[in-house]
């Protein structure tokens, strides 16, 4: 079950996190929390809700407790690629990279939102998840894309101007 | 450059994360997790504390009641009152419910809400009127004690007490709650702005 959606769980992690190894310590806390709330499991939702649910609580507990994840450090864009990896491969990696800063711009409960978009949760599973109001998780959810757009847009003018 | 490129790129990402549960970390605790651990060792130290208060104020009943009149086992017949509700609005503020994460976030951070509102409530008015109760029913104790005393030692009496319970209280209030406060609304207010996000 958590195999199953394990990558998916990583990618949250890092949408909510900026930093690796501060993901990797969320992403480890999410499938122990999954482990032991796994007998629990009546399947009165989708699977993919349970673990998503669980994944979404321990990350906003996980930043009660860690206040560090606030601060942005250099984005990864600027660095060069390594020399040995294909020209495809590198430009994708930057893409990730920078799509990852842009995230982590913005503001930590849309992190959370944006996560399960890029995840291609639809608007139903993610008021699910959530907890909120369906209409309202649209509104929020548009407004969200269009901002980390024109953060992409914004950093891809930056990056030029370098 | 659209949405959908992005989304794409995203899932495509490598994902070199463990999935082997047994080597997790097991000793992560959130704030909220060790403040409840934290809550609920300071609710156990009060229990056993009045629970002291019980034995010692029972003994005094039992030896001293033939010497005395109604006020005095009125005194101590509602002093044991008021320390039972005052045990249960502390306890009141711990989550005694299992934590659910499977629950949807709205539900999981209300619930907290709930608990943190309660722990809030119970420093900034009910510790207070806990102090008010308490100095009456002692002053309704000490009267008839000191009864027959002369009016100097019943005012002595009456002046220190009333300056232990006022002067704990007030010194509390400004030092130890002071900063239980302010955690509490650090935590209350992180917790309000990711519903909002939700809602």
């Amino acid at each position: 079950m958590v195999k199953d959606n394990h990558a998916a769980i990583y990618r949250i992690c890092r949408a909510y996190l900026y930093d690796a190894s501060q993901a990797d310590d969320l992403y480890q806390e999410i499938l122990y929390q999954a482990w032991k709330s796994i007998q629990a499991f009546k399947g009165e939702a989708k699977v993919s809700t349970w673990i998503y649910r669980i994944a979404v609580n321990t990350a906003i507990n996980f930043n009660l407790k860690n206040k560090r994840h606030q601060h942005l450090p250099m984005p990864d864009f600027f660095q060069p690629a390594y020399e040995e990896t294909l020209p495809e491969k590198q430009a994708q990696e930057a893409q990730l990279n920078k799509l990852r800063y842009c995230i982590s711009r913005l503001e930590t409960q849309d992190r959370l939102i944006i996560s399960l978009v890029l995840e291609d949760k639809s608007y139903k599973d993610i008021a699910e998840i959530t907890g909120s109001n369906i209409n309202n998780v649209g509104v929020k959810i548009s407004r969200i894309k269009a901002r980390l757009l024109k953060l992409m847009e914004n950093s891809k003018q930056y990056n030029d101007e370098l | 450059m659209n949405f959908e490129d992005l989304q794409k790129n995203w899932q495509s990402q490598p994902v070199n994360a463990l999935t082997d549960t047994t080597l997790l970390k097991k000793d992560l605790q959130s704030k909220w997790q060790k403040h409840q651990r934290k809550l609920m060792l300071t609710n156990i130290f009060l229990t056993l504390s009045f629970i002291v208060v019980f034995a010692v104020v029972g003994w005094v009943y039992f030896a001293y009641r033939s010497d005395f009149g109604w006020q005095f086992s009125a005194s101590i017949g509602t002093m044991y009152l008021l320390l039972i509700i005052y045990l249960m609005v502390s306890w009141r503020g711990y989550a005694f419910k299992k934590e659910y994460l499977d629950v949807s976030s709205t539900d999981y951070i209300n619930y907290q809400l709930l608990k943190l509102s309660w722990q809030r409530k119970t420093i900034t008015t009910w510790s207070l009127v806990y102090a008010v109760l308490l100095w009456l029913i002692i002053m309704m104790y000490e009267l008839e004690v000191t009864a027959r005393g002369t009016l100097m030692f019943k005012a002595t009496t009456i002046a220190i007490t009333s300056a232990y319970i006022f002067g704990t209280t007030i010194w509390s209030r400004f030092t130890k709650q002071k900063k239980q406060l302010a955690k509490l609304d650090e935590m209350i207010a992180e917790l309000n702005n990711i519903n909002k996000a939700f809602n």
